[in-house]
């Protein structure tokens, strides 16, 4: 078992970007900040994650569609989307690819860091 | 003309028809017997021109009232269509009026709606930014000064009502369509005020049967519409008072079809004149709204199968209230 929990946040708004990874890493979590889908998908090939946060409207590839293309490398993965306005054809899609849930932006941090708790429970408890 | 015929007209018009015949019957009988006074004045010459001059006379003089009278007729004829006529022209104006500024309404709604949707999905981003950007401030300085945190505070409550503003914005400009579920009333009260913030000087008073029947509406629209029906009570008390929530089972067609949920204030009332456009999209009774809270309510409320009606007394406090419908099988 890892010492702390790896998140991917993926963003394309560098502010949303940093101010994520910071709460996550005060919090105790390893936090690696890409800033497009397509950086997304190579992390993912590259290194094994705990968790993504990851927003839905970015430049290139969105983020219903870097889910999919993640769920591709790492069907486990747990992946949970932002968005400041998601449309429901964007909901379902999300849904139907596997999201974990959509947080409408400004996301709540302690519903977040609750869900991130639950899930380093699940780690330990497979241990 | 009207002035005349009416003179000529009724008793006063025969009693002087009367008087024309009497004296056309016997001026020629008196000419002729100034101009001849050796001819007695009542001869049988005299006689018969006064006679027919008298009933030609009076021919015309019934022939001219026939006339007058015909005239008068046809004279209030027209009145009467000329009034008939100005009033279509008065209706037809005020519904091409209607029209035009329903045509407005809407032509302006639709702007705002597309600007809305747009502005507020580009706030939301740098508004999260600012929010994270607190939360990781009041984590990093836990212990610091009362000072600093209430100023953190101060900065989380106007994000909050930013966020609130935009929500507005975005649910006004497009409303989805509600995801109707079975909802327990107690549940969805609950949740409500939980997620209001309720002064300290606000009381709050819940008033729930033990046994309401189950809703059937979309929970995160119908928590929305309470939620700003709650704000808006709480804020209409700057200087506290009493919240009142309560909740019973309605019915409109002899069944219990639907639950009633009131949401009562104790503040300064609604004025009488503003009742009718609380619900009207860009009216607002506060200085810092938009006017698009009551009509976003509205809206679920009405894509829902409720209603929403508002009652103020002035100085009285206001009570908003919804009705919802029930589960389909227990109506």
């Amino acid at each position: 078992m890892r010492e702390k929990l790896k998140i991917l946040a993926v963003d394309d708004d560098q502010p949303m970007l940093r101010t994520i990874c910071d709460i996550l890493r005060i919090k105790g979590y390893e936090c690696l900040p890409v800033d497009s889908g397509e950086k997304a998908v190579q992390a993912v090939h590259l290194e094994e994650f705990d968790c993504v946060l990851m927003d839905i409207k970015m430049a290139g590839i969105d983020g219903v569609t870097t889910l999919m293309l993640i769920k591709a490398v790492t069907p486990d993965t747990p992946v949970v989307l932002m968005s400041a306005n998601a449309r429901p054809e964007q909901i379902a899609a999300a849904k139907r690819y596997g999201a974990v849930t959509i947080l409408t932006k400004p996301i709540d941090f302690p519903q977040v860091l609750s869900f991130l708790t639950g899930l380093r429970k699940e780690e330990s408890g497979e241990e | 003309m009207s002035e005349q015929g009416r003179s000529f007209t009724g008793a006063k018009g025969w009693g002087l028809g009367l008087l024309l015949v009497l004296i056309m019957a016997n001026l020629s009988a008196l000419i002729d017997s100034v101009e001849h006074p050796e001819i007695p004045y009542f001869n049988t010459e005299h006689m018969l021109v006064g006679g027919i001059t008298a009933l030609v006379t009076a021919f015309f003089y019934l022939l001219l009232m026939k006339y007058v009278a015909n005239l008068k007729k046809k004279e209030q004829q027209i009145q009467l269509l000329n009034e008939e006529l100005e009033a279509k022209i008065v209706e037809r104006t005020r519904q091409l009026r209607d029209a035009q500024e329903e045509l407005v309404r809407k032509e302006k709604l639709f702007i705002i709606g597309e600007l809305s949707s747009s502005v507020g999905h580009e706030l939301r981003n740098p508004l999260g930014v600012m929010s994270n950007a607190v939360f990781f401030l009041k984590t990093v300085h836990a212990e610091a000064d009362t000072t600093t945190k209430e100023y953190l505070e101060i900065i989380q409550q106007e994000i909050n009502t930013s966020l609130r503003i935009i929500t507005d914005l975005l649910d006004f400009a497009q409303i989805r369509p509600p995801q109707q579920q079975l909802v327990n009333v107690a549940e969805l009260v609950r949740q409500s005020l939980g997620r209001c913030t309720l002064p300290g000087n606000v009381a709050v008073s819940v008033a729930l049967p033990a046994a309401l029947p189950t809703l059937h509406v979309d929970p995160t629209q119908m928590e929305q519409v309470l939620v700003n029906c709650i704000t808006n009570a709480v804020q209409a008390m700057p200087e506290g008072g009493t919240l009142r929530v309560a909740a019973e089972s309605r019915s409109t067609d002899g069944a219990n079809n639907f639950v009633e949920i009131a949401i009562t204030d104790s503040g300064e009332g609604i004025a009488p004149e503003n009742i009718g456009n609380l619900f009207q999209p860009l009216f607002s009774t506060r200085i810092n709204g938009l006017g698009l809270g009551l009509v976003v309510c509205k809206n679920l409320v009405e894509a829902n199968g409720g209603t929403i009606k508002a009652e103020s007394e002035p100085g009285k406090g206001a009570t908003f209230t919804v009705l919802l419908p029930l589960e389909k099988d227990k109506r």
